[in-house]
């Protein structure tokens, strides 16, 4: 089962796509609520990926993806974003995001885009 | 580069990846100790340095010789067939195979010379985002910004700005420059969501107002883009004879069908038939037309030639080519090579003087040869001309008694046009010294044999002291011809239409005896007359010497060697049909009067009348 690692400030937003996952058969391993802990969440566990909000506290969501990425080049990060973050959303994608999700989640979408990014069927 | 060159450069390049196949198979069978095949590993490898000589390649033609130095080596015994010894050899021959690539990209064989950047491919990359989509600019860009990982994104359609702006539907494409394969990019955009469909293909050519925008960065070789590229593909001519085989055997299917539907009188299947037939004409003429080759491409070879040999003898020669565009079938074009090659050597060689002598006999210092091709009626004509020496007629007397062909009293009796023939005996040569060039044992003879194979024929034209005219006249086309089927004495022959003139019944124009020749008076035209049931020895002859005006028979009045009319008398004209020609095996071909054999409707095989053969008087060996 595919692990991944949940980087959200608010402990709401990380249950519900806790929740999500588990429906979707993936393993949530770690969550970390701001960058750093991030960093050092994903040095811990290894996840298979990330998905990583924007705003957050003690180094954002760019800054920990530019660290993960330099940390493992084959690290693949999923951005969680809203309407309106498209300028950040794209200095993501050009520092390496593998995607992105957008809040209001959908639950179908979210999974696609997980297990789509992670190259698992279905 | 002229076109001319570039085109005597690709028949080089498809020659020389022949040969290296055959190097390819033929070394590794030798390794495992087929050792009879290095007599032709040796002659591809001498053949390649060869051609690679005459055209400058040096280093091509360094390593070719290297292998042929080996090979004989191997041959001798004095290199023995180690896995090393076979690993040296197809290392030559791998280098030789990127030399071929190379002078086919840029016309060098120098390997050393900085290795152009490989050519990187563009892929054009059309994207459908699924329509429940969110920030589907920012979809967008994602899959733009991942390609930019994979290689060079050249063009985005619609353009970025708007792509960001999300003025677009669902669609959009991208056209990519990279070295990766198109499945490794494909695997990639696997990865990405929201992708409903990923199409990719290779780049069109980017239209004209686009290119001038982008050419910076388009660049990439012309040969992988264009539209003509694309439209032409190559095509094995052996596939072409195959189908060409194909259409043969339908032809001969149908003739029985409308042999069958005569017998039974079933009009409908006749009708059917028609539409059939039709059909099948026209898919002939399609093959034919696609084996069509201009001229040229053995043409351009000749030019080189002579200035070569000119170099080497400081003779004078003007060489003028005409008619390179007028087409003739790949197979024929295959076989009058040496013929051409020959004749132009000869007229270098025996016909040109050097310039002193030129000058001493009032003629221009420069020798003049030319070679020129057109289509008359259904032939095609090629002619070698010359301003030479000439045909000496009493030198080739001489010659045709010394070498023991024929005996003075012979010669004596013949004619000058027959005499100038015999140097297309076998064994005659009149040159007075063994040429550098043309004495290498293809005599006249076999330019002759050659051209007749082919379904056509040799004239010589000339005068002593003015230069000779060799004129081959060959079909442009072989395999299918239109023929009438006749009568004679109970067996059929079919007669190419081709050299058909007019048909005329015997009783309605009178068969006389003139000065002891048969002869046909037509419109008051005088025409010899040839008995087909006397010269293939039928059992029952036509009686048509009565001159009783219900004497059955019609007369054929064909032209013969392309200046002769004669009437060709048959018991009844049959039938006019499209037919295949079967090569006569190898002990019937010299058959006089009998070119080729065809097998009819009902399964009967029938002799097809050579007329430029055929024995004017006395019978035919068959």
């Amino acid at each position: 089962m595919a692990r991944v690692l949940i980087v959200d400030d608010s402990a709401f937003m990380r249950n519900l796509l806790k929740n999500v996952f588990f429906k979707g058969n993936l393993d949530t391993v770690g969550e970390a609520a701001d960058g750093e802990d991030a960093i050092t969440k994903y040095k811990e566990l290894k996840p298979d990926l990330v998905t990583m909000d924007i705003i957050m506290p003690n180094k954002d969501g760019i800054a920990a993806l530019k660290e993960i990425r330099r940390i493992d080049q084959n690290a693949k990060v999923i951005m969680v974003t809203a309407v309106g973050q498209e300028k950040l959303v794209k200095s993501a994608i050009k520092f390496g995001a593998k995607g992105y999700i957008v809040k209001p989640f959908q639950a179908p979408k979210v999974i696609e885009e997980v297990k789509t990014v992670l190259g698992i069927d279905g | 580069m002229s076109i001319d060159t570039e085109e005597f450069k690709k028949e080089f390049i498809e020659e020389a990846r022949e040969y290296l196949d055959i190097l390819n198979r033929s070394i590794i069978r030798i390794e495992e100790g087929e050792l009879d095949l290095i007599d032709e590993v040796f002659r591809c490898a001498h053949t390649l340095k060869g051609m690679a000589g005459t055209l400058g390649y040096e280093n091509l033609q360094g390593v070719s010789h290297r292998l042929e130095d080996i090979f004989d080596g191997i041959r001798s015994g004095e290199i023995t067939v180690s896995p090393d010894n076979i690993d040296t050899v197809l290392n030559g021959v791998d280098r030789i195979e990127r030399m071929i690539d190379k002078i086919d990209a840029e016309n060098t064989d120098d390997l050393e010379e900085k290795e152009r950047e490989k050519e990187k491919r563009a892929l054009k990359i059309s994207i459908t985002l699924s329509d429940d989509c969110t920030l589907k600019g920012i979809r967008a860009y994602l899959v733009i910004q991942t390609m930019e990982e994979h290689g060079e994104v050249l063009k985005i359609t619609p353009p970025m700005e708007d792509i960001e702006d999300e003025k677009f539907g669902l669609d959009f494409s991208v056209i990519l420059r990279t070295d990766e394969e198109e499945a490794e990019i494909r695997e990639v955009l696997n990865r990405i969501a929201d992708l409903e469909r990923i199409k990719i293909t290779k780049s069109e050519v980017l239209k004209e107002e686009e290119r001038a925008q982008e050419s910076k960065i388009f660049e990439y070789p012309k040969k992988e883009i264009t539209k003509e590229h694309i439209s032409v593909v190559r095509v094995d001519i052996n596939r072409l004879d195959k189908i060409m085989n194909l259409i043969g055997e339908l032809v001969i299917s149908d003739g029985r069908l409308s042999q069958i539907g005569k017998e039974y009188n079933i009009v409908e299947l006749n009708d059917a038939l028609e539409g059939a037939g039709r059909s099948m004409t026209e898919l002939q003429n399609e093959i034919m037309t696609i084996r069509m080759v201009p001229i040229s491409r053995i043409f351009n070879r000749f030019p080189r030639m002579v200035r070569d040999y000119c170099r080497e003898t400081g003779k004078k020669i003007k060489f003028v080519m005409e008619g390179g565009e007028t087409e003739l079938d790949r197979a024929i074009l295959d076989d009058i090579i040496d013929p051409l090659v020959h004749l132009i050597r000869n007229s270098m060689d025996h016909g040109i003087e050097l310039p002193e002598d030129r000058i001493s006999v009032g003629k221009a210092e420069e020798g003049y040869i030319k070679l020129s091709a057109r289509r008359e009626r259904d032939d095609v004509i090629v002619e070698v001309e010359d301003d030479g020496v000439g045909i000496d007629i009493e030198d080739v007397r001489r010659k045709a008694v010394e070498k023991g062909i024929l005996s003075q009293e012979e010669v004596d009796k013949l004619d000058d046009e027959v005499a100038k023939n015999l140097i297309l005996l076998p064994g005659f040569s009149t040159s007075k010294a063994v040429g550098e060039l043309s004495g290498r044992g293809v005599g006249m003879d076999v330019v002759k044999t050659r051209v007749e194979a082919l379904g056509g024929s040799v004239r010589i034209y000339s005068k002593k002291g003015e230069g000779m005219k060799v004129v081959l006249s060959l079909p442009p086309s072989m395999a299918i011809a239109k023929v009438l089927i006749a009568d004679v004495s109970g067996e059929r022959y079919a007669i190419p239409l081709n050299d058909v003139l007019e048909i005329a019944r015997i009783g309605d124009v009178g068969a006389k005896t003139l000065y002891k020749r048969r002869v046909l008076s037509i419109r008051g035209k005088v025409i010899p007359l040839i008995l087909l049931s006397e010269v293939f020895k039928n059992r029952r002859l036509l009686n048509i010497f009565n001159l009783n005006d219900d004497a059955g028979g019609d007369a054929i009045i064909v032209e013969r060697n392309d200046e002769e009319i004669i009437a060709l008398v048959v018991d009844g004209v049959l039938d006019q049909r499209d037919i295949l020609i079967k090569p006569l095996d190898r002990f019937l071909s010299d058959i006089r009067g009998i070119g080729g054999m065809t097998i009819l409707g009902d399964g009967k095989v029938v002799p097809i009348i050579d007329i430029n053969s055929l024995p004017l008087d006395g019978v035919s060996n068959a």
